[in-house]
């Protein structure tokens, strides 16, 4: 099981680590849980009003070091991508990307959840 | 009713015992009791015990011990310890080490296994002339912090010794069935005791619950690279410092000195365990530097102090896994000769604020039980349990080089867990698996035991298939690995590469190897033995040549040198048994200076031989 | 849960555990998705005497342990091997309150559609919270705190669980109640956040 450089890096330095404005109106916030393992997962994004693309993206997970990747990883992924474009990403993107064994699938469970938990606290808070 | 003994399979000294109609006993009496953990090459063949230990210092170079502290380790593992062992130690294929014996090429390299097995060999030996019958099978012991690379490796070395393992047991386990199951020990038969386990090499502390018929272990801790002998390295350190400050030109590299040091440092250790203070002298005579002076116990014992300490942290630790507090550990037992050392002794006391049980030998009581639970699995008994647990969890490699336990620490054995896993591409028919050992997060934290390839998976989309991979550890502590697709219904292939261990084929290569070597075997062990005898013999006759002058008749010595001359010639040829009848002639003629150091040193070498042979 | 009666192949004497037949001493063959309350031949129910089964574990342990097959043939030496290691974990699973709940509401809950992630309100929040501030506590080494965040977490935990029972037994009257078996799962979720921040707490000497 070799795991490829940027899947090893996503564990030992991850990436976009930290906390965006939760009260800017442009940011996202999604908390989520496995209940499996007792991780918890707080993924934000920052969305660009005019053109609805994500701009920023952090999170801070508390949990082991595949949920960690797998926050990083998705992070990383969202940057840069549409709202519509972000919320299609899967749980078995991160699953393929990570190399995740069945043991770890939730991770990728959670981070996805995250996702689409940040994405539709953004819209709430947005519908004009 | 077959013969199971139980096997003490030690880094010092190795014992075996066995239930006779009067009880548990260690087998053998005296000096054949015990088979002190050495071996020295001689020739084609090993030396094992007390005659190896014999040429620790004359032979360095040839002479191994503590082989049990390399078992299913790797060199980067053994890290100092490289350096303080008086021999060669290289790293073959799969980072498997190797003992290299020779000063010069061509070098013979042995693998630890092997080594042991030559122990093994003489112990079974030494049972079979005592009992007078064969011995095939054993329970042999380990400490209880050996994970599955080091039980593998000891299985293997019973394997290529030609001894069926009944059982691996742990030490700690097997001392508190022999003082649970003594009616002559007080022990209470229902409660939690504490077995405080320092040995040579290793250190363990196990918590067991007694109930009834039952002795569970709850929890087990400890290190694996802890025991007497770093008492001695410390000890030697010390030596070292002191020489220099007296002979600065002094130097120690060598295997000679190594071993000169080592011993002094044992019998200090020894002394000190008996008086307050002791006085040593080391010679080092190709330095010509001879040294001489005191130790006192106080100073050894802070020496330890620190080497205590450890041993204490792994207590409060065990007592944590246990969920116990020290109120509730009823009965504290000793085992391992290094608890021995009343400095040891009053720490345990201190810590555990009870006088713990000591009435039981601590150098035999692990073979004793080890020879109970022989005794229980040839059926001689069923009225006691033994249920232990996996000291280490077991898992996988995960994501980052973390690691996935998937059978956790202090579960009792045997247990089953079985994970699925699938492929990532499409059609894939195989996937590996890094099997790790630890209590850490990190793999690099933990052991690795081996991988897995799991092979002839069906063709099929990736993420489809389901790989029921079953993991087992067996009542002896060891896993094995079963692994089917649960689609197809398909058994798939487990190809093992152990990473410290020896595979199936290379035990049975050894085992062929040592059997082509084994059929002159009997001669030729007599031969070397008689040899060496011969030469310590003459040694004896040499050094204390000044006695012979005052006390025998001008013909009298005369005729020790012309006897002297022909045991030369004997040692020349191959009958081993003329050779015995020569030097049997040359003890007679001696027999006069029986009173003196000389004789008797002499009559002790002869009459060491006709006991063991 | 195969059978209601099982007997021994053998004597066909009914069986108290589904892996021995305690009237000819002989080893019984098992099905494979054998539950553990057959495992120890208890019923299926929270209410469990910890003594009894204590008792009932070492009687088997006896029997079943590979230790007492030494001269057996292969094929029962096997099957001791695999009983044994499940016993042993049926045993740790039923003896352990919480791993018990769990494995009772998995058992119970089969087919039903329960939501296997639901919380209390405000409760992941909460937990996000204690996490950041036990990261705090645990930078400046504050033990005082650190030992009352501790007792703390330990107390909400042990309430948790003094409710498995009343639910069990709640839920043995009103099996029809899917609502009842809801409230366990939200309980042992919760469970499982406090143990996991239980868990970054090094524990005093």
């Amino acid at each position: 099981m070799a795991y490829s450089e940027k899947v090893i890096d996503h564990y030992s330095e991850p990436r976009n680590v930290g906390s965006l404005e939760k009260s800017d109106l442009n940011v996202g916030t999604g908390l989520v849980g496995a209940p499996e393992c007792g991780d918890v997962m707080k993924l934000q994004i920052k969305v660009d009003p005019e053109t609805k693309e994500i701009i920023d993206a952090k999170f801070k997970t508390f949990g082991c070091g595949s949920a960690i990747a797998s926050s990083s990883l998705a992070t990383e992924w969202v940057k840069g991508k549409s709202i519509d474009e972000a919320m299609s990403i899967q749980n078995t993107d991160i699953v393929e990307e990570l190399s995740l064994p069945p043991v770890k699938i939730h991770c990728s469970v959670l981070a996805e959840d995250a996702i689409k938990a940040a994405i539709s606290d953004y819209k709430s808070r947005n519908q004009d | 009713m077959e013969r199971i003994i139980g096997i003490d399979l030690g880094t010092t000294n190795s014992l075996c015992a066995t239930v006779f109609d009067e009880g548990p006993e260690v087998i053998g009496e005296g000096e054949n009791a015990v088979t002190p953990s050495v071996l020295s090459r001689i020739d084609s063949g090993w030396l094992v015990g007390q005659e190896a230990q014999k040429r620790r210092i004359s032979n360095p170079e040839n002479t191994v011990s503590s082989i049990k502290r390399l078992m299913g380790r790797d060199l980067e593992e053994l890290g100092e310890l490289v350096n303080e062992l008086p021999y060669k130690i290289v790293e073959g294929d799969r980072k498997l080490l190797k003992v290299r014996i020779g000063v010069s090429e061509p070098y013979q390299d042995f693998t630890p296994q092997e080594l042991s097995a030559e122990i093994l060999k003489k112990v079974k030996q030494r049972a079979e002339t005592a009992l007078g019958e064969s011995v095939e099978k054993a329970v042999i012991t380990v400490p209880a912090y050996f994970d599955d690379a080091q039980r593998q490796a000891t299985r293997a070395a019973a394997t290529i010794a030609g001894l069926e393992v009944a059982r691996i047991i742990n030490e700690p386990t097997a001392a508190a069935i022999a003082y649970g199951l003594d009616e002559k020990q007080d022990l209470q038969k229902d409660g939690h005791v504490a077995v405080y386990d320092l040995g040579g090499g290793t250190f363990d502390i196990s918590i067991l619950k007694l109930s009834g018929k039952i002795f569970k272990v709850v929890a087990t801790h400890g290190n694996t690279q802890l025991g007497g002998d770093d008492f001695d390295q410390a000890l030697v350190e010390i030596l070292k410092k002191r020489i220099l400050q007296q002979h600065p030109q002094a130097h120690f590299e060598d295997p000679e000195s190594k071993q000169i040091l080592k011993k002094t440092a044992e019998s200090i250790k020894i002394e000190l365990s008996l008086s307050p203070e002791t006085t040593y002298t080391l010679d080092f005579p190709k330095q010509g530097v001879s040294f001489t002076d005191n130790f006192k116990v106080e100073d050894f014992e802070s020496l330890i102090s620190p080497l205590v300490e450890q041993t204490l942290e792994s207590c409060k630790h065990v007592l944590q896994q246990a969920k116990l507090s020290l109120a509730q550990i009823d009965e504290v037992v000793l085992v391992g000769g290094s608890t021995v050392v009343p400095g040891v002794r009053r720490k345990i006391e201190t810590f555990f604020g009870r006088s713990p049980h000591v009435a039981i030998d601590p150098y035999k009581v692990v073979a004793i039980g080890a020879g109970i639970q022989g005794h229980l699995l040839a059926g001689g008994r069923r009225d006691f349990l033994l249920l232990d647990v996996i000291p280490l969890a077991l898992g996988i490699e995960t994501l980052g080089g973390t690691f996935s336990k998937i059978i956790t620490g202090n579960t009792t054995i045997p247990v089953e867990e079985s994970e699925t896993f699938t492929t990532n591409v499409d059609d894939q028919t195989s996937i590996d698996v890094n099997i790790y050992q630890g209590e850490r997060e990190l793999i690099k934290d933990c052991r690795a035991l081996g991988q897995f390839k799991l092979r002839g998976i069906p063709p099929m989309k990736g993420g489809f298939p389901l790989v029921e991979v079953m993991f087992r550890v067996d009542a002896n502590g060891i896993l094995t690995v079963s692994a089917s697709e649960k689609r197809s219904g398909k058994k798939a292939e487990i190809e093992v590469i152990p990473f410290h261990g020896l595979t199936q084929f290379e035990i049975e290569r050894i085992m062929e190897d040592s059997f082509e070597n084994a059929i002159d075997d009997f001669n030729e062990r007599q031969l070397i033995e008689f040899r060496l005898t011969a030469e310590r013999v003459f040694q004896g006759i040499e050094h204390n040549w000044n006695v012979a002058e005052s006390a025998l008749t001008e013909t009298e010595r005369d005729k020790i040198r012309m006897q002297m001359e022909v045991v030369r010639q004997s040692i020349k040829g191959q009958d081993s048994q003329a050779l015995k009848a020569q030097l049997d002639a040359l003890g007679e003629l001696t027999r006069p200076l029986a009173d003196t150091a000389m004789g008797r040193s002499i009559l002790t070498e002869l009459q060491g031989e006709s006991a063991d042979s | 849960m195969a059978f209601d009666e099982p007997a021994c192949h053998t004597c066909e004497t009914t069986l108290v555990s589904r892996l021995f037949c305690f009237s000819c001493n002989a080893l019984q063959p098992f099905p494979r998705e054998i539950d553990f309350f057959e495992v120890l031949g208890f019923p299926v129910s929270f209410e469990l005497k910890s003594a009894e089964l204590e008792e009932r574990y070492q009687q088997l342990s006896l029997e079943l342990h590979p230790d007492f097959y030494g001269s057996a043939p292969e094929a029962e030496q096997l099957l001791s091997e695999t009983a044994s290691a499940i016993l042993n974990t049926a045993y740790k699973t039923l003896h352990e309150p919480t791993l018990r709940a769990g494995y009772l509401l998995h058992l119970l809950a089969e087919k039903q559609q329960l939501d296997e992630r639901s919380l209390p309100e405000g409760f992941l929040a909460e937990m996000f919270f204690l996490q950041e501030e036990l990261d705090e506590l645990l930078d400046s080494v504050n033990s005082v705190e650190l030992s009352a965040m501790h007792d703390d977490l330990q107390n909400r935990k042990k309430d948790i669980e003094a409710d498995y029972a009343p639910l069990f037994k709640k839920h043995e009257e009103h099996p029809e109640d899917s609502g009842i078996l809801q409230q366990l799962q939200t309980h042992l979720n919760a469970e499982r956040y406090l143990r996991r921040l239980l868990e970054r707490i090094p524990v005093a000497d």
